[in-house]
């Protein structure tokens, strides 16, 4: 079944509603993402900004300490004769600023800073007393020395971080990772030449001090720094999936986003400038999307109760919009069904104003054309024949007039003077028009054409203005009918009346005849006026062909049956037949 | 060269000189420009004077010969201008010596050197620290603990002949007696040299690259 025009449109309503609204939300939610992400993103640089000048201003600040530290006499004269305890000893007490927060430190990373010293040449400073030693011990006796670190594991990893010769004596940094029992452990590694007051160069102090992730106040955010392809994470902040997953994803490139038992995570990572020889690292910072996902989980509700509603509102409005339009398109389909029936006085009557409207006034413009069509139609046909009438409005009739071959059939009554003589005058009309009534009935049946009324006299045309197969037997037939009920009329006991026939065929000219503005179809020549003669030569009851309607009729006439008569208008004698048909036949 | 010491021993041998003279110049490369740092707050009320020269030092070692008994006289680094004068000195085993101070300020002047460890504490200009008595043979690195480009060194020597050079590096070691002699030349930060060196009565110059 068709789909109605009306829930078309309500469906059409509805779907508009509904997609703008989700594109809306589509549009609202990616928006909220990208702000999302990018207001991440300022901060994370902004942090790392932060953290990269902090580290710089923490190793001038190492640097110049260091430079201030071992300048100290006592450490250079304890450096210069290699007395490392004295040196050690010295150093620390010069760096206690070195020393805070020891507690927190170490309670974050497990490790607590120190530093170690290489002399110029390589000569790794072992301190008087070392091996992994107990963080309580490290900062009782001998702060910054005791490292939690194996002794020779350590000399192996800073070796190679010493000055080299030719190298430029700048104070670098980087990150290394150790291991004590057992744990990986990033330390940010600071190394700082040392040279006297005399410029020599004395050799590098290396300060190690454990590494602390990037802290960003009100954000849910995980840090971590991923060295020589372990991932390191402060606080122990990145669960273990989450790091493997980290770790996996190390390889091929770490993604934007990373998911791991419902939590989504932004990533942001890049690589901090390390000094020579240090391991290249990658520092990660997972921002944690659960605020955004509330937020956007928050705007998905809201946007589904304004779904809902306006599901059902463009419904209604789509329902009433369609009704609106419907109404008026039923209307003029049942008035068009009407007309298509011929019930031309149909009208719709549709007030709005809009082109509905404008198409209802078209409609019933069009519907009173129709009507009015119609009716001179129906005049017409009274006037003219229905053929001509019906070829005259069609436009087929030439009004200059054709020459055709036509066949003309003339009927009048025999002896109607005297009896309308006998009749009273108002009867004898009713009798006629019975009469030609029965008569054009005839013609018709026989495809003829009424061409007009002549006093009692009918004129009738066959091959005009349509030819036909056999106009000439249809002509003959048509007369013949025309007898046989005149004939039987006659037997009913009607007023008695005889006819008499003249056919003629042959050519002429048919047209509309007359003055400009009154016209009338019909056919003019030789063989028209020799129709009526032949009419006036019939005989009661008689039918008097010319010779071409025999012929044409393919009727077989003796010769005796033929008869020449003098015609009035014609110069010679023409030969005529006359038939008479039985009059009872019908 | 060994050639022209033979020449000479030939030549002045039997004369009865009781002592050589030994002379001739050390390469000494220029020191390094020092900063001068203080260490501590509060400004020093010394102004900075002009550093003495780190010269070299020439000694003649023998088979058994020794330093004999110390000079009565204590020798002398004084701090002037922020700096010890001299930079080097050359003393024989038992010298004392004093440190004055003669600035307007503190100083402090100690030693880590294994050979000799002292730390005289802070002293002013007026107080006199106890005099330091370097009993054993070595290179001892004289710092002061207030003052960070200060530095001397005390070259305790097991032998009575040595000199320093000047600035530029010439030498001249008088009133040696005559004999077979190792001869050392020391400079700071620089490598020491030493060779085989005989002393008649007469002259010998020497070019120490």
């Amino acid at each position: 079944m068709a789909i109605s025009f009306k829930v078309k449109l309500t469906v059409a309503i509805v779907l508009a509603v509904m997609t703008i609204l989700i594109a809306s939300f589509e549009l609202v939610r990616f928006q909220i993402q990208r702000s999302f992400a990018e207001t991440l993103r300022e901060q994370y640089e902004r942090q790392i900004q932060l953290t990269q000048e902090r580290d710089g201003q923490r190793l001038r600040s190492y640097a110049s300490e260091m430079l201030n530290n071992t300048s100290s006499p006592r450490l250079l004269a304890a450096l210069m004769e290699e007395d490392f305890s004295r040196f050690y000893y010295d150093l620390w007490k010069e760096m206690e600023a070195f020393h805070r927060n020891l507690d927190e430190r170490y309670a974050i990373s497990g490790a607590w800073p120190f530093f170690r010293f290489i002399r110029e040449g390589g000569h790794y400073l072992s301190p008087p007393r070392y091996g992994a030693g107990e963080f309580q011990e490290a900062t009782d006796s001998l702060p910054g020395i005791l490292s939690p670190f194996p002794e020779n594991e350590l000399e192996a990893l800073l070796k190679p971080l010493r000055t080299m010769e030719g190298q430029a004596t700048e104070p670098r940094s980087g990150y290394l990772l150790v291991e004590s029992s057992g744990q990986p452990i990033l330390m940010t590694v600071f190394v700082c030449p040392v040279s006297d007051a005399f410029g020599m160069f004395l050799g590098d102090l290396i300060l190690l001090v454990p590494w602390q992730g990037i802290e960003i106040t009100n954000l849910e955010m995980r840090a971590a720094m991923i060295v020589e392809g372990q991932v390191f994470n402060a606080r122990g902040q990145i669960p273990v999936p989450l790091a493997a997953a980290l770790a996996g994803a190390f390889e091929s490139g770490l993604p934007e986003s990373l998911g791991i038992a419902d939590e989504n995570y932004l990533v942001f990572s890049d690589h901090p400038e390390v000094g020579p020889h240090f391991p290249e690292v990658e520092r990660v910072v997972l921002f944690s999307t659960n605020e955004q996902d509330r937020l956007l989980a928050g705007i998905r509700d809201t946007f589904l109760v304004f779904l809902i509603v306006s599901f059902g509102s463009s419904l209604l409005l789509g329902h009433t919009l369609a009704s609106g339009l419907h109404a008026p398109v039923l209307l003029l389909k049942r008035a068009a069904e009407q007309i298509g029936k011929g019930n031309f006085a149909t009208r719709v009557q549709i007030r709005s104003r809009d082109e509905l409207g404008q198409l209802g006034e078209a409609f019933n413009e069009m519907s009173e054309g129709l009507e009015m069509k119609e009716k001179y139609k129906s005049v017409l046909s009274k006037v003219a024949d229905p053929q001509v009438a019906e070829r005259l409005m069609q436009g087929q009739v030439e009004l200059g007039g054709e020459t055709v071959q036509a066949t003309v059939l003339f009927c009048d009554i025999r002896g109607f003077t005297a009896l309308t003589g006998r009749l009273h005058p108002q009867k004898v009309i009713g009798m006629l028009n019975t009469h030609m009534t029965t008569l054009t009935q005839i013609v018709h049946e026989y495809g003829g054409v009424v061409d007009k009324f002549i006093g009692d006299e009918i004129m009738v045309l066959f091959g005009v203005p349509v030819p036909g197969a056999d106009d000439v037997s249809q002509a003959l037939r048509c007369a013949e009918a025309m007898i046989a009920k005149r004939g039987a009329m006659n037997a009913d006991g009607e007023c008695p009346i005889e006819i008499g026939i003249g056919i003629a065929h042959g050519e002429m000219v048919a047209g509309c005849m007359g003055s400009e503005d009154r016209l009338n179809y019909t056919v003019i020549g030789d063989r028209v006026n020799l129709a009526a003669r032949l009419c006036s030569q019939a005989g009661p009851m008689e039918i008097v062909l010319d010779q071409a309607v025999g012929a044409a009729a393919g009727l077989e006439f003796s010769k005796g049956d033929r008869e020449f008569v003098e015609l009035k208008g014609f110069e010679n004698a023409t030969a005529v037949f006359r038939l008479r048909p039985q009059a009872t036949i019908v | 060269m060994f050639r022209l010491l033979l020449a000479i021993l030939i030549t002045f041998g039997s004369s009865i000189a009781l002592a050589g003279e030994l002379s001739g110049v050390v390469d000494l490369r220029p020191p390094k420009e020092r900063r001068s740092v203080v260490r501590y707050a509060g400004g020093d009320a010394a102004e900075l004077g002009p550093s003495a020269p780190f010269v070299g030092v020439v000694y003649l070692t023998q088979e058994g010969l020794q330093a004999g008994s110390p000079p009565e006289e204590p020798a002398v680094i004084a701090q002037r201008g922020l700096q010890f004068h001299p930079a080097v000195l050359p003393v024989s085993i038992g010298t004392k010596v004093a440190f004055p101070n003669e600035d307007n300020t503190y100083h402090n002047v100690f030693s880590y050197s294994p050979e000799k460890r002292f730390d005289l504490g802070r002293y002013a200009k007026d107080e006199a620290p106890p005099l330091v008595t370097f009993d054993q043979a070595g290179e001892i690195r004289i710092f002061c603990e207030v003052h960070e480009h200060m530095r001397a060194i005390v070259l305790v020597l097991d032998t009575p002949y040595f000199t320093t050079t000047d600035s530029k590096g010439n030498f001249s070691l008088k009133d040696v007696p005559p004999g077979d002699y190792t001869l050392h030349v020391w400079r700071l930060n620089q490598e020491g040299h030493t060779e085989p060196v005989t002393i008649g009565d007469g002259q010998i110059g020497l070019k120490i690259e």
